[in-house]
Parts: structure tokens; C-alpha cells; sequence
């Protein structure tokens, strides 16, 4: 059978390039927003699937379990909470764009685009853009139309000796807030410490980001994989709750460490 | 309750096998338990954990009949680089619980600190550090909000090694916010710490807060467990935390 399966994979070279992977991650979420308690807590499981098709194709979905929960009813439902079809491809020399189109983060599901230029070894440009609409399974299914359009652009600068990355988005967010998105990060090999700053029209807001990455810390060859997901990610921002200047995620397993694209390898993330 | 404390404390001192320290464990920063320093943590380093503060290392603002009370702390600190130290931590407040007269630790005030030192220790040189604890409050997120520990510092520290240890002496001039009602703090800071050579990772410290004579000792076991206790006007402070080297 697998003299078989390895002649097919030889003759078929496509059947060798699926790849799917199944894994499972925690999720932590916290605020304070009621007096009588220190935090309120929600501990979930994340399930989810990669598969990876030839010419960085993606199908990808995730599920949320919810283990612990703090904030009310909204959340204690088991619900999908991602299912994204992406595509990614290189426009020209260091020009990477991927389509992506389902139901992303944070509940919004569309059509997102996100395009991304290194100039050069340190400087990259980016933008995003995508027309999205409400949808959630967290009580019934309930969703709305595609008529929010959204759209940010910025730098991006990474410091290869300290591994230093900093971004600068502006636009308009996901949640339909003109602002201003900052963010700097420190890379190590294992994990990735971050902090951001936001400004929109009406508020700011700042906060740091912990990525750790769980092992086994490289990925397998094999074409069939079941794991714990890649990272654990974790954001603290000092307005409980905030949704201001957001960005949408078309992988359930995205994290600052890798970086946004398969095709660059987390080169300048 | 307190005597366990010290000899739980006294046991810790005992063990060897440790590193470096970490001063104002309270708040994830490096210095003399209450007083900041120049001392800048190794690159990539980071700090997780608790602490219990008695009522003299806490601030005025943290009263609850009129009484300042003891309380706990829980802190994240890094070091992204050299010359760069940050931290958030969290302290308990004591509060009434809404219908009830329940009293306990329902709420905590936040904070951030940063230290930069952008110089290094050389022969005749000290370290040098400027430093700000809890600057921001949330009116800079659009909220009301108040500062309990707002201070800024300029520290100057230098060590010197003797055959029988490591002996650091430490100047602060340290501000705080008058809003803070903290200004028995205020002034010229410092005190002395001492790393025997036999077991460099245990720290003896004295100190002055401005209000107080503080001693106390810390060490770090097994290059990732980091424990600390002092005294302060005869109470007992103390925590533990984990120091993890990225």
C-alpha cells in the first residue's frame, strides 16, 4: 500500500503537495468590566484544519469549544468560528498578494485582500482590504449584508539583528473606525513579544501581545498531521473589550511570529 | 503567620544553585526591593509572578477605612533590549462587594513602568538610569482614572568586586506625582547590595526608601525560579516568580 502510495505521489505530483493538518489549541480571554470581580474569564478550545493545496491554495476552518465562561450566554455556545478558502501568489519580485474569501475573525465573513511589498531588506509596503458582513453562530445563525468596505495601508520595518519588527497601519478598520494602528515587536525564536497603540477619531488605546509558539516547533512533512496548534497568542489591551482598529485573520493559527504568508516563510514576517 | 514567612524565607536563602536578581520584584523591575536602581535585567529576559506588600510598600492611595491596608501584586516584565526594561503589573485593591458586606480584593489598579539605560558599567563609570512608573492613567484611553504610583527616576548605580563578593551601591532621585500622595517617598533613594562569591546568585540588600530602612535578600534557583523576601518597619514582604530566559 504504501509502495503504492508513494509511486502515486511520484507520478502525481500535485496529490503530493496536499498537506492537512489537524490541531487544537486554548484560548484565553479576559476583561474587567464588572465590579465585583478581578476578571472576568472565557477559556476556550480552538479545533481547526489546514489544508494545503498546490499553488498555495488553503482551505481552513476552526471551531470554538468553550470550556470556561465568564462573559454570559453569547458564548457559550459550540460554534465555527472560521472557514476561509485563501489563495496566495507572488505578483512579481518580493510581491506577495492573497485572496481569501469565508467566514473570518471576530465574526465578519466576505472577501479580504491583502497585498504585501518588501522594498527592500528592512522596509515593506501592505494593504488590506475587504468587503465584509456580520455573521456568527454564537446564538442562532444571524448575519447581515456584505456592505462594509474596509481598507488600511501602511509600513512595515524589520530590524534583522535584534529581529525588531515595526508596523504602521492606517485606514479604515473592520469595525468601521478611521485610526491609526502602531505596533512593534521583538522576535525570538520561540516567541514573540509585541506592543500596539491605536488611535481612532474617538478613542486610543494601547496594549502588548505574547506569542508563544507550542511545540513540536517545525513543521512535518507528512501529508497527514494531527497536533497542538502552532501558537498560543495572547493580547492584553488597557480598554477592556476594545474592538477599535482591527484587523482581520484568514488563518485560525495566524500569529505576528510566522507572519502572514506561506510564500515568504516568515521571511521579514 | 508572619513567622512562617521569614522561615520560609530563611530556608530559600539556604539553597544554592542561582543567578541573577531582580530588585523591585514587586513591579517585574530590577532595583533594591522598593527602591529602583540602575540594574537592567539581561537582554530577552522574562519575569512572571507574585508578591505579597505590607503596608509600608504600599501607596496612600490604596485605603479602605481609612486605612492603608497590605495587598498582592502580579507582574509580566521584559528586557527587548540592553538598555530597555518594561512591565505591567496589576495590584489588588480592597473594595465592598456591591450588596454585601463582603470585603475583599475585587478590583486592582494597573500600571506600566520603563527603565532605560543607555550607557554600561565601565571601570570608573556608574550605570545611569532614567525610569517612570505608572505614567499613563486612563484618561489617556479617554477614561476617568487615577495614578497611584506615578513616579519618575533618575538612578545611578555602581558595583565593585572584592574577593568576598560583589558589592553594588545605589542612588535614586526619585519624584513622585503629587496627585500620588506619596511624598514620603520622594528625594534622594538608594542603598547597598552584596553578592557573596561562594554563591553570587544570593543578594543581601539594604536600603532607604525615603520613608524607611528596608533589608531583605533574593535569589533565583535553578536559573528560573525567582524568590525574594524583605522587611520593612517589621513587616514581612515576599513573592515568587519565574524568570525565563527567551
Amino acid at each position: 500500500m504504501a509502495c503504492v502510495v508513494s509511486v502515486l505521489y511520484s507520478y502525481i505530483p500535485t496529490v503530493a503537495q496536499h498537506k492537512l493538518d489537524l490541531f487544537i489549541g486554548p484560548e484565553l480571554l479576559y476583561s474587567d468590566t464588572m465590579y465585583d470581580k478581578v476578571y472576568e474569564v472565557v477559556v476556550n478550545l480552538n479545533p481547526g484544519f489546514k489544508w494545503q493545496m498546490p499553488h498555495y491554495w488553503m482551505l481552513a476552518g476552526q471551531l470554538t469549544i468553550p470550556v470556561y465562561n465568564d462573559y454570559g450566554p453569547y458564548y457559550e455556545k459550540v460554534r465555527p468560528t472560521m472557514f476561509v478558502l485563501s489563495k496566495e501568489s507572488c505578483l512579481w519580485h518580493n510581491s506577495y498578494l492573497k485572496c481569501s474569501t469565508g467566514l473570518f475573525n471576530q465574526e465578519r465573513y466576505g472577501v479580504h485582500a491583502h497585498w504585501l511589498h518588501h522594498l527592500n531588506q528592512r522596509f515593506s509596503l501592505e494593504l488590506q482590504t475587504n468587503l465584509t458582513g456580520f455573521c456568527s453562530f454564537s446564538e442562532d445563525f444571524t448575519h447581515s449584508k456584505l456592505n462594509r468596505l474596509s481598507y488600511v495601508g501602511g509600513l512595515r520595518y524589520y530590524y534583522t539583528p535584534k529581529n525588531i519588527q515595526a508596523r504602521l497601519l492606517a485606514g479604515r478598520f473592520i469595525h468601521a473606525d478611521y485610526g491609526l494602528r502602531a505596533e512593534i515587536f521583538r522576535h525570538t525564536r520561540y516567541c514573540s513579544i509585541g506592543a500596539f497603540a491605536i488611535k481612532t477619531k474617538q478613542d486610543r488605546t494601547a496594549g502588548f501581545t505574547i506569542i508563544v509558539m507550542l511545540p513540536p516547533y517545525t513543521s512535518s512533512e507528512k501529508h497527514f498531521t494531527i497536533r497542538p496548534a502552532s501558537n498560543f497568542r495572547l493580547t492584553n489591551n488597557m480598554d477592556a473589550g476594545s474592538k477599535k482598529a482591527s484587523l482581520l485573520f484568514t488563518d485560525p493559527e495566524y500569529n505576528e511570529h510566522e507572519g502572514n504568508f506561506l510564500l515568504t516563510k516568515g521571511g521579514m514576517r | 503567620m508572619n513567622s512562617r514567612f521569614i522561615i520560609l524565607g530563611i530556608v530559600c536563602l539556604l539553597i544554592s544553585g542561582v543567578q541573577s536578581m531582580y530588585g523591585q520584584q514587586y513591579d517585574g523591575t530590577s532595583g533594591l526591593i522598593h527602591v529602583p536602581t540602575a540594574d537592567i535585567s539581561d537582554e530577552l529576559t522574562v519575569r512572571v509572578g507574585g508578591h505579597y506588600l505590607n503596608v509600608g510598600m504600599v501607596p496612600s492611595g490604596f485605603q479602605y477605612n481609612g486605612k492603608t491596608y497590605e495587598t498582592y501584586s502580579y507582574y509580566i516584565g521584559f528586557t527587548p533590549l540592553s538598555c530597555l526594561e518594561v512591565s505591567y503589573t496589576e495590584v489588588l485593591f480592597k473594595t465592598k462587594k456591591t450588596y454585601s458586606d463582603q470585603v475583599g480584593y475585587y478590583q486592582k489598579d494597573r500600571h506600566f513602568s520603563f527603565k532605560i539605560s543607555p550607557f554600561t558599567e565601565g571601570v570608573y563609570m556608574p550605570l545611569i538610569a532614567i525610569g517612570v512608573q505608572d505614567p499613563f492613567n486612563q484618561e489617556w484611553t479617554g477614561e476617568r482614572g487615577s495614578q497611584h504610583y506615578t513616579n519618575y527616576y533618575l538612578a545611578v548605580t555602581k558595583h565593585c568586586d572584592l574577593t568576598i563578593g560583589r558589592i553594588g551601591g545605589h542612588i535614586t532621585y526619585r519624584r513622585y506625582n503629587s496627585n500620588t500622595h506619596n511624598d514620603h517617598w520622594n528625594g534622594f533613594v538608594g542603598g547597598v547590595d552584596f553578592r557573596p562569591s561562594c554563591c553570587p546568585m544570593w543578594r543581601l540588600i539594604c536600603g532607604y526608601n525615603g520613608d524607611d530602612i528596608l533589608v531583605g535578600s533574593d535569589l533565583l534557583l535553578w536559573r528560573l525560579l525567582m524568590l525574594q523576601v524583605s522587611m520593612l518597619d517589621g513587616r514581612f514582604s515576599g513573592g515568587v516568580g519565574l524568570s525565563i530566559q527567551l
